[in-house]
């Protein structure tokens, strides 16, 4: 191994995830201009073929347990045949253990993790454009601690099954798991205070920052830059089914008045209490 | 101790090997036995760990001498020793599907590395009197186009592993396992219902489609198309790849370039695929992850190899 660890880019989807990679990824190269559709790629969510690769074996005929038991030593790997001292790696998965009870993310490998928190309500109807499905299915998938994203069960996929799990779970997963340090940025915070979010960012993985790098950074990956690039040469991770470009609004509070009465009060429901615990009620 | 499950060893083509084996593969040609064998498969006792490994992974071990160690789950495992010797633990005996599906994929990888072969990530089809190499990492859908142009009539060389050979100044490509292996949407969209196939192992969601096997022989290689996925596009996209973009992200139609890499090939395999680029056309398919494009991908696949001179 060449010593160097992961920064894990944790968030549900569609909190804001891939804006925040960019940023830091800007940061990293120096405050290099940003082309979405490179520097995106390389911090993507771990597919079957890097594990193939890196584990030499057919990881498709897999079984899901023996893929969950076989992700630290995949994690390991990975890391063994890279030189970077910073891995940023973008991740979906809620906190979880193999079946040897071991964390998947494992400590060891990891400089830390930024959690980016996001209104559910405001989640909702992100994903619901993501997927090309209704708000109601997807406000009910978010109430799913089964959910497991990149589930081999119907077409090929080339994501690693990663399990998701309610929007409350996941965030609980996260912030009280204990073993890697988590720093939780909320996306509301990160719009309003963009430079000051990645500064904090940037210093818990720790990664040197001048005011400059920062400015840069912020600057290159404004939401309107990063609309532009996507209307000029689309986004890969735009899902064909997908409703709305990926970045789409990129503001806060747009539940107000895209939600209705019904779908407010299931989220708050379901999710009230963690919401309260991060200011969203 | 060996344990025999047949009263007398057969022989079966593997990946244009001779295979003389105590297990039954009915999926793999059967060859009148004579003379002697390229590989033997035999079934003993497998250990868990490979002593004094240079390399160890969760299902992979790598001996000083390059003999290989598979294992998956509690009593899954096979030795593979120069390429020449199989032995399949005894204990793994009663799941023979589980058995086959790994023979027939990760271990006959590590076969062809041992051996010094070249083996693409690919499955193959002949259209003409010419083989199609469909090439790309897991979850590309190369298995999927196979069985589609299987559903058009087109013999199906090998699924997921291509080995291809050099000769005459000519690229041939090697029968290998005519074993598609399907997700259950790659199964519905090649006309078959995914609950009417077995599954390669019990409890996996993906599905056999048992073809015909080739006969023995090789085939010359038409052209090799790299799949890759980009949402982006609004159609499929088939363009030729010329100069050093042919060794652009090469491990990607390699199996296991990594694996190969370990066990030596490291300059063999970018002499084999300088070799492969001079002498083969070379493609890129680029699509999105639409399953109505599959209908225009097989045509401009046709119709390219027809065009070929």
């Amino acid at each position: 191994m060449t010593g160097g660890r992961f920064g894990w880019l944790v968030s549900y989807p569609k909190s804001g995830n891939t804006w925040l990679r960019l940023m830091l990824s800007c940061v990293l190269s120096g405050g290099a201009a940003v082309n979405i559709n490179a520097t995106a790629a390389k911090t993507g969510v771990a597919s079957f073929a890097e594990m193939d690769e890196f584990l030499g074996i057919e990881s498709s005929e897999l079984t899901e347990t023996e893929i969950a038991a076989a992700m630290t030593a995949f994690h390991a790997e990975f890391l063994a045949n890279s030189d970077a001292a910073l891995l940023l790696r973008k991740v979906h998965d809620r906190f979880w253990r193999t079946p040897a009870g071991i964390a998947a993310f494992v400590p060891d490998l990891s400089i830390g993790a930024i959690y980016l928190i996001r209104d559910p309500r405001d989640v909702a109807i992100s994903w619901s454009h993501h997927y090309g499905v209704s708000i109601d299915a997807i406000i009910e998938r978010m109430a799913d601690d089964g959910v497991v994203l990149g589930h081999p069960g119907s077409r090929g996929p080339e994501q690693l099954p990663q399990p998701l799990g309610s929007w409350s779970g996941h965030v609980l997963s996260w912030i009280e798991q204990g073993e890697i340090p988590a720093l939780v940025i909320r996306y509301e915070d990160m719009l309003r205070e963009p430079r000051e979010s990645l500064a904090r960012a940037a210093a818990h993985l720790g990664i040197a920052t001048t005011t400059g790098l920062l400015d840069s950074a912020v600057s290159a990956t404004r939401f309107d830059h990063l609309q532009r690039q996507e209307q000029a040469a689309g986004f890969r991770e735009r899902l064909v089914c997908a409703t709305a470009p990926f970045f789409r609004e990129g503001r806060a509070g747009c539940w107000r008045d895209q939600l209705s009465a019904a779908q407010i009060a299931r989220i708050t429901r379901d999710h009230g209490a963690v919401m309260a615990r991060f200011g969203y009620l | 101790m060996t344990h025999r499950i047949l009263s007398q060893a057969e022989d079966r083509l593997f990946y244009g090997y001779r295979l003389r084996t105590d297990l039954p593969l009915t999926s793999l040609r059967s060859l009148p036995r004579e003379g002697p064998a390229d590989i033997e498969l035999i079934s003993g006792d497998v250990p868990v760990e490979l002593p004094a490994a240079i390399w160890r992974g969760p299902f992979v071990q790598i001996g000083g001498a390059g003999d290989v160690l598979l294992r998956v789950g509690d009593h899954i495992r096979f030795r593979v020793v120069g390429g020449r010797q199989i032995i399949v633990n005894a204990a793994a005996l009663p799941d023979a599907g589980d058995v086959e599906t790994m023979l027939l994929g990760s271990v006959a990888g590590i076969v062809l590395h041992q051996r010094g072969d070249l083996a693409l990530h690919a499955s193959c089809v002949v259209i003409g009197d010419r083989a199609l190499v469909i090439a790309g990492p897991a979850g590309r859908g190369k298995s999927t186009l196979a069985a589609l142009l299987a559903a058009q009539g087109f013999p199906v060389l090998t699924d997921d592993i291509c080995r291809v050979c050099f000769s005459d100044a000519r690229t041939w490509t090697v029968p290998g396992s005519s074993r598609l292996r399907l997700w259950p949407d790659g199964a519905r969209m090649s006309g078959h219902s995914p609950e009417a196939l077995a599954p390669g192992r019990s409890g996996h969601p993906k599905r056999l489609l048992v073809l015909p096997a080739m006969p023995p022989g090789l085939v010359p290689l038409g052209a090799v198309v790299r799949l890759q996925t980009d949402n982006r596009l609004e159609g499929p996209c088939l363009t030729r790849v010329s100069g050093m973009a042919t060794l652009r992200q090469s491990d990607e139609i390699l199996y296991r370039a990594r694996l190969g890499r370990r066990l030596g090939r490291r300059a063999g395999l970018f002499q084999d695929l300088t070799r492969l680029a001079g002498l083969v056309p070379i493609f890129s398919l680029t699509r999105t992850d639409q399953p109505s494009q599959h209908v225009e991908i097989v045509r401009l696949l046709i119709a390219m190899m027809k065009d070929l001179p």
